[in-house]
């Protein structure tokens, strides 16, 4: 162990230096700024930072002056303890969170992960000046940073982060300055220390901390931590608002470009096609081939009761209104003719997305009722027709709102959706229809949406849409605040004068309490939808009582449609403008990877509320945690998760290939140098009896090659035999003669023979195997180490 | 190994390691460069502490290789006639006779030379360069074997004269010998035990016809094009150093070059090799970068870094 004197000042030689303080101090504020999009108590956070960050330094200040009098220099065991120390800094956050937990609050896995990093990073900042830690701080500081710019959007995080930078680079600059000012060739390995010990333990300790927590925690809930993996429960504030929804497929798309995606986007495998799609004829479940469809968390279970939920709507006489009671009808066998599959419409685009072509606005209790509203209380822009990318576009002339920062084109077949209704994305801004573009084909209908005239839209009619995609972001900062007392006498927050609204509005100011009036609460109340209550087609509200809204809240969840009652009845009560809003909902499952396209039938039948900020955009939620958040803005993050997630598909589409292709690698990992010491020493073989006048130096590669993969490989100032007979001072003594001879020697010395070339060359190769390249560095490295 | 070297000169070679190894116990490195610089021609100084065994190393070496051996102690009222000698009248005769100074012999050992005065000291210039001197107009040849062994001690600088950097050149390499390992202590007081080592006769193993011959031979060592172009390359890093105020001169690199090839036909080799250039680095180069003796070390490790080797790289 070295301890760095501290030269002419009085500092103590034991004290981190002032520019990895500042690197620690801005990697832990980079983190934290970034964890607190997803902390609800901002005080406590910062209280448990500090508390944190002042650990280490207090174990530094008394356990670096004993360490510097015992004369630190001797052995390993000190620095061993010290590791133990690290590993004891990373294990505290997980106490910390036990704590919390015991208060209600925790943090997702992955932030717990991200903030165990980061407080073993602090340590070895305040440790740095023992052993390695330096080095460790170092990485382990611009990993996070690293990491956390990755994940977020928010401007103080890149301010930090860009005082990380700044500090690195002048840090580099200073070691660059360092090295050409010859100061820092010691000679020493700059390789990270390995210490197997250490990790062990700290692994037992991470186990045992987790076994805590694992004891400790309350039983019987699945706690959804607001956090960043694809796999958490909330996606809010980390949207990136310049990235798009795939690769290329928005403006390139619609402007006609043969566009390639992430998403379900192809070219024209339908568009050119009028025949009705395999779908309509045949679908798999019936009459092709025998493979069970996959049905995770469908929130329309059964295809017959879906069909005729649309059948409601889409009828004359029940378009108006909208029961939410059912009768628990038995299931009948329906006849061939009736299981007819039926495609509605066709997309491409990025999933998933919802297609909204119904809303209802009043609701007495039990049934919705679609209520017209005045133009001017619908306060919704003017349809005009526009040329875009020489074609022409039906364009929604709205001012554009702070909060939506991209956009995003989806395309639509029409196949038999027998509506009027544009079926329109969420924030809706512009469509496209082939060579239509007289002005008043669309209008408003008196519910807020868009409509064809005419009585439906004709099948086939392909639709392009574009639509703007929020960033949840922006919606939780200031910028958005949302004021509850604008139209209080407004449809969009009229609920039903029952027995349930003193109960609706005890939860609602339970759940908003403490939370600034704006999407921080409509988010709150949504994720106590999310959270609480459970997904279940068969808790249905038979009509036993008069108020779908308490049967939900007594049964602990239900359908999607009472998800969206309850939901827009609490939001209601909040004070936010809401609505119940149908349509179908397009998941990642929809996605035919054969067709590259999604089909839309009655089993995507969905319903969802729609809040307003503003009394005109209107933004869908989602209780219902059966079902994805509508997605914003993606983050590098969420676009590598997807990718993940479509790898995984795919492995479990194919296990045996999968099996064999990770065995596969896991082998080629494990045994990646031997591999290559094979191939080298095969080459070698090869070059060797076919190139004889190359044999010296096929056989200097070759050892050279060994070294390298050893993890010791030859600097150019050091010649071969200083640097081959570390590991045998004897071996290849005939071959460096002759090598010698052969590059250094008089230019008319006797050249020796063929066979004793050979000779000598095999006799190096055998001596300087790889095994023994490799034991000789692990032996020396462990002496390093010890 | 290859059998170039002619068997009666590796036969007194190695007979010269084993009588410079029986005086100097333990500093097998040391006594194998003093060799060097003895077939190369070179002058060799001596920069240690006292009482490690300089001058046994200088008397034990011209006992061996014979011829007549001079030692002069070096203070600040030594004149350069001390050295060189001088011309006297002889009342007699009436004519000058010469007295020859002890620079007339093949081997001098100039005891803490940096205590001469820079006068006295320079006195040495023509004999270590050009191996004559020349007194009142007349130019005397020395012996062709002639040797300068020169002995400074660097802690002592009171009343020192530090040598200047052209006397410095005309060393060949600058040797330090350091403390023996504990065992070989053990074994050296063990000859101390009663008088025999005190009394023991160190053999001539070499004449001077067979240092010249060697010395000769020494100078027909083969040095590939690649080979001197790795010197000039890491004689141009000298110049180029920040650390380093003047850097190689063209005799420095002449004197390094002549040293790998004795070093070379110690190792029973006929032709240079870079590792023979990088093995005798050090004591070259400690002489002429003109910084002290630990930072010395390390400049010459980033010299020698500094460059890759010739043709053992995929370069």
């Amino acid at each position: 162990m070295q301890v760095i004197e501290a030269g002419r000042s009085q500092r103590p030689g034991y004290l981190p230096s002032g520019e990895l303080l500042l690197l620690g101090l801005c990697s832990v504020a980079a983190l934290y700024l970034f964890r607190i999009s997803s902390v609800q108590y901002a005080v406590g956070m910062w209280a448990e930072c500090l508390l944190l960050l002042a650990a280490p330094v207090a174990l530094l200040f008394w356990v670096a002056p004993r360490l510097t009098e015992k004369g630190v220099g001797n052995g390993s065991g000190a620095i061993l303890w010290l590791q133990l120390g690290a590993a004891a800094s990373g294990v505290l956050v997980l106490v910390v969170q036990l704590v919390m937990l015991q208060f209600g609050s925790r943090d997702a896995y992955e932030i717990i992960s991200l903030l165990m990093m980061c407080h073993v990073g602090w340590y070895c900042v305040v440790f740095s000046k023992f052993g390695s830690f330096e080095r460790v701080a170092l990485v382990v500081s611009s990993a996070l940073v690293l990491f956390v710019c990755f994940m977020t959007n928010r401007f103080d995080v890149y301010a930090v982060s860009l005082l990380f930078a700044i500090t690195v680079l002048w840090r580099l600059l200073g070691a660059y300055w360092d090295r050409i000012n010859n100061k820092s060739l010691d000679g020493e390995s700059r390789m990270l220390p390995v210490n197997g010990v250490a990790i062990v333990s700290t692994l037992l300790l991470a186990g045992s901390a987790g076994s805590l927590v694992w004891m400790f925690a309350p039983s019987g809930e699945i706690y959804r931590g607001s956090g960043f993996s694809f796999f958490a429960g909330g996606e809010s504030g980390f949207e990136d608002e310049f990235a798009r929804s795939g690769i290329g497929d928005g403006n390139m798309l619609t402007g006609g470009a043969n566009a390639t995606t992430a998403g379900a986007v192809d070219t024209d495998n339908f568009i050119e096609d009028d025949k009705p799609s395999i779908y309509d004829t045949m679908s798999e479940k019936f009459e092709g081939p025998l493979v069970k469809k996959k049905r995770l968390n469908r929130a329309i279970a059964l295809e017959a009761r879906a069909k005729h939920m649309h059948q409601v709507i889409q009828s004359e006489q029940a378009g108006k209104s909208f029961r939410t009671t059912r009768m628990k009808a038995k299931e009948t066998e329906l006849s061939l003719e009736e299981r007819r599959t039926n495609a509605l419409f066709f997309v491409e685009g990025h999933a998933p997305i919802r297609f909204g072509v119904d809303c209802f606005q009043h609701f007495d209790g039990e049934t919705w009722t679609k209520t017209e509203v005045e133009p001017k209380q619908l306060n919704v822009p003017p349809i005009r027709v526009v040329q875009r990318w020489g074609k022409p576009f039906y364009s929604l002339q709205r001012v554009r709102k702070s909060y939506l920062s991209s956009r995003q084109a989806h395309r639509v077949k029409i196949m038999r959706i027998d509506t009027r209704v544009l079926p329109a994305t969420p924030f809706l801004s512009a469509w496209h229809i082939h060579r239509v573009e007289v002005e008043n084909m669309f209008d408003w209908n008196g519910y807020g949406l868009v409509q064809m005239s005419g009585d439906f839209i004709p099948a086939h009619t392909v639709i392009d849409l574009v639509s703007d995609v929020p960033n949840y972001h922006v919606l939780e900062s200031a910028d958005t605040k949302y004021s509850k007392t604008a139209d209080p006498e407004s449809l969009f927050l009229q609920m039903p004068d029952n027995d349930t609204r003193p109960c609706v509005e005890a939860i609602v100011s339970r759940i908003v309490e403490g939370i600034e009036p704006g999407w921080n609460q409509i988010d709150a109340i949504v994720n106590h939808f999310r959270e609480n209550y459970v997904h279940d087609v068969t808790l249905v509200d038979d009509g036993q009582s008069d108020d779908s809204v308490r049967a939900f809240l007594d049964n602990g969840g239900g359908p999607s449609y009472l998800f969206a009652t309850a939901a827009t009845q609490f939001l209601r009560s909040a004070g936010y403008r809401t609505r119940l809003a149908s349509g179908y909902v397009v998941t990642a499952d929809d996605y035919d990877r054969q067709a590259q396209q999604s089909i839309v039938t009655y089993n995507n039948a969905h319903f969802w509320p729609e809040v307003s900020l503003d009394g005109s955009l209107w933004i869908p939620l989602e209780p219902d945690p059966a079902f994805a958040i509508p997605s914003g803005t993606q983050t590098w993050w969420q676009w590598a998760s997807g990718k993940f997630g479509e790898g995984l598909l795919l492995v479990k589409r194919n296990p045996v290939r999968s099996a064999v292709a990770l065995l596969s690698l896991v082998m080629l990992t494990l045994f990646r140098k031997e591999l290559l010491v094979g191939i080298f020493g095969l080459g070698w073989r090869v070059g060797v009896n076919m190139l004889p006048g190359s044999r010296l130096k096929l056989t200097r590669k070759l050892i050279d090659a060994r070294f390298r993969t050893a993890g010791l490989a030859r600097p150019s100032f050091a010649s071969i035999r200083d640097w081959f007979s570390q590991v045998d001072a004897t071996a290849g003594a005939d071959f460096f003669s002759l090598w010698w001879k052969d590059n250094f020697g008089p230019a008319n010395s006797p050249r020796a023979s063929a066979r004793e070339v050979y000779l000598a060359c095999q006799q190096i190769e055998s001596q300087l195997s790889f095994d023994r390249i490799k034991s000789f560095v692990l032996n020396n490295e462990n002496r390093k180490l010890l | 190994m290859i059998q170039d070297v002619t068997q009666k000169c590796q036969k007194s070679i190695a007979r010269l390691r084993e009588q410079l190894n029986a005086s100097l116990v333990g500093k097998q490195d040391v006594t194998e460069m003093v060799i060097a610089c003895l077939f190369a021609k070179g002058h060799l100084l001596l920069d240690d502490l006292p009482g490690l065994g300089k001058t046994t190393l200088a008397k034990a070496l011209a006992a061996a290789v014979g011829g007549s051996f001079a030692r002069v102690q070096c203070t600040p009222d030594l004149l350069p006639t001390d050295i060189t000698g001088f011309n006297i009248f002889n009342q007699k005769e009436q004519t000058f006779e010469f007295r020859q100074g002890p620079v007339f012999s093949s081997l001098l050992l100039t005891d803490e030379i940096n205590r001469a005065t820079p006068r006295t000291q320079s006195a040495l210039f023509e004999a270590m360069a050009e191996r004559q001197v020349t007194i009142d107009n007349t130019t005397m040849k020395l012996a062709p074997t002639f040797m300068v062994i020169a002995t400074q001690n660097p802690v002592e600088s009171h009343g020192a004269y530090p040598l200047p950097e052209a006397q410095l050149d005309r060393f060949a390499i600058k040797l330090s010998i350091g403390y023996p390992e504990s065992s070989d202590e053990v074994a050296m007081l063990g000859h101390f035990v009663g008088d025999k080592f005190e009394k023991r006769q160190i053999e001539q193993v070499l004449t001077s016809e067979e240092l010249s011959s060697i010395q000769e031979q020494v100078a027909n060592v083969e040095v590939n094009e690649a080979v001197r172009k790795y010197l000039v390359d890491l004689g141009a890093v000298t110049r180029s150093h920040q650390s380093i105020e003047l850097g190689l001169s063209p005799r420095g690199l002449i004197t390094w070059q002549r040293v790998a090839q004795a070093w070379a036909l110690l190792q029973n080799r006929l032709f240079v090799i870079p590792d023979d250039i990088q093995a005798v680095a050090l004591p070259v180069l400690k002489l002429r970068i003109g910084t002290n003796s630990e930072r010395s070390e390390e400049i010459v490790r980033e010299i020698v870094q500094s460059i890759a080797v010739p043709n053992e790289t995929n370069q």
